[in-house]
């Protein structure tokens, strides 16, 4: 039996007093496209952190591919690529060195290949040679997509990708993590650029999943207003 | 990836940042060469022998331009939330604590490297032990193993410029006396018998916090 990409139980984190995300239960097949919305403060950024591994859960399970990040952590790093708000790039380097940097730790072969093809595919060649500190933020943004994607991750966790990044980034970024029947989570404010992505829906709020639904039960339209409905209420 | 080719490329990548800014190395130096400048004029010549006042000047100067480095070094990975990239490598979080010492090590070295001929001739040595060669590394490891885990500790902490020291002067105690002894000892001209038991004590001492550093990191820098 194939196991889920993702799948926690009583999911929880704390920072302090505050309870970032509370007894969280998520499963999500290999290969879905999932899209997490909430308003500010309800868990987004939290959740993609805990599914990296990049931080602990206080209490509750994690597996992905049925393997627990508490004991497997850096075996399943290796599956997972992670965009997070900041790019995690060097200024003092170039996006090129930046790369081969985290190529040789993710052991990439053929590295340079890899890095320039995905280069080309998100029409950033001409960047590569820059330092990272005379790039713009949009920049930065695409150079930090390509370093999630340099290992071919199965899982892809992508937090707030749009912010920052014009229609056509946007649309290309949609176009690049669809494929490959990879795994993605992608939390967004952006309604319009996750729903033209996702398969499915999950609504966080104060930390708990609201509502979990199919893309293809929403509305589109009325979309806007009842996020904001579920969302205040 | 092995391990230990993770650590190479993490340390090789501290060198090219540095390389680029320069900050570290020529700072510190900076700094080195007027605490030097600053002690030769504080104390008058011939009313301290000078075996007995070079290696306590010696070992202070190195300790305060290691915790400059220390800082320095732990906080590159603060900017664009370059720790998080690291953390997120397929390797365990003592992986990055091996690195980051090793840079912080390498980085004294150059400074106390560049910094000793001037110290030489500040201070009318005449002669260069070669019970140093074993000394100096041995000690520097040791602070650098304390002042990569301090800073990593100290780093998200408002006071952290006040803090690295509060906790890094009283730990590094033992160290800083095997190598003044040994230092002192050794430019006496007494030779390895008397340097040998500091030796030990550095070498116990490095091991020892190695193995702690190794085992509390991760929990240092997830919290």
């Amino acid at each position: 039996m194939e196991h889920p990409a993702i799948e926690a139980r009583g999911l929880s984190r704390s920072y302090g007093r505050v309870k970032a995300i509370s007894n969280l239960g998520l499963t999500i097949a290999p290969g879905e496209k999932v899209v997490l919305i909430g308003p500010n403060g309800s868990g987004k950024t939290t959740l993609i952190k805990l599914l990296s591994t990049l931080i602990r859960p206080t209490s509750g399970t994690l597996k992905l591919f049925g393997k627990d990040t508490a004991s497997h952590g850096a075996q399943l790093r290796r599956r997972v690529g992670v965009l997070l708000h900041e790019p995690l790039l060097y200024n003092r380097l170039t996006a090129l060195e930046n790369l081969q940097f985290y190529s040789k730790m993710f052991n990439v072969p053929n590295e340079d290949r890899r890095i320039w093809e995905l280069a080309e595919e998100m029409e950033i060649g001409d960047l590569l040679k820059t330092r990272v500190d005379s790039l713009s933020h949009g920049q930065r943004k695409r150079v930090s997509i390509l370093r999630a994607l340099l290992h071919d991750p199965p899982i892809l966790l992508l937090d707030e990708p749009d912010a920052g990044l014009d229609q056509t980034a946007v649309q290309g970024l949609v176009k690049l993590v669809s494929r490959n029947g990879r795994t993605v989570v992608m939390s967004t404010h952006n309604l319009e650029s996750g729903l033209s992505m996702a398969q499915r829906v999950i609504v966080l709020k104060k930390g708990k999943v609201i509502m979990d639904v199919d893309r293809e039960v929403l509305d589109g339209a009325n979309l806007d207003l009842g996020y904001e409905a579920l969302v205040t209420g | 990836m092995s391990y230990w080719r993770s650590i190479a490329t993490i340390v090789r990548k501290d060198l090219l940042v540095e390389l680029r800014g320069k900050e570290i190395i020529l700072s510190v130096s900076f700094f080195v060469f007027l605490m030097v400048f600053i002690f030769n004029f504080a104390f008058k010549p011939g009313t301290i022998p000078l075996e007995v006042m070079t290696p306590g000047v010696l070992w202070f100067t190195f300790l305060f331009a290691g915790m400059l480095s220390f800082q320095r070094v732990v906080s590159t990975e603060q900017e664009n939330g370059c720790l998080d990239g690291l953390m997120l490598c397929p390797h365990g979080r003592d992986v990055i604590f091996v690195a980051k010492t090793i840079s912080s090590f390498l980085f004294v070295l150059v400074v106390e490297v560049i910094s000793l001929p001037f110290f030489a001739v500040v201070f009318n040595l005449s002669f260069f032990p070669v019970e140093l060669l074993l000394i100096i590394p041995l000690a520097t490891f040791g602070i650098s193993i304390i002042g990569t885990l301090l800073a990593a500790l100290s780093m998200n902490t408002r006071l952290r410029e006040v803090m690295l020291p509060i906790l890094l002067i009283p730990l590094v105690v033992p160290v800083v006396i095997a190598a003044v002894e040994s230092t002192g000892n050794a430019l006496s001209g007494e030779g390895w018998a008397s340097v040998q038991p500091w030796i030990w004590v550095m070498v116990i001492f490095d091991i020892v916090f190695l193995v702690i550093g190794l085992l509390t990191f991760e929990h240092v820098i997830e919290e």
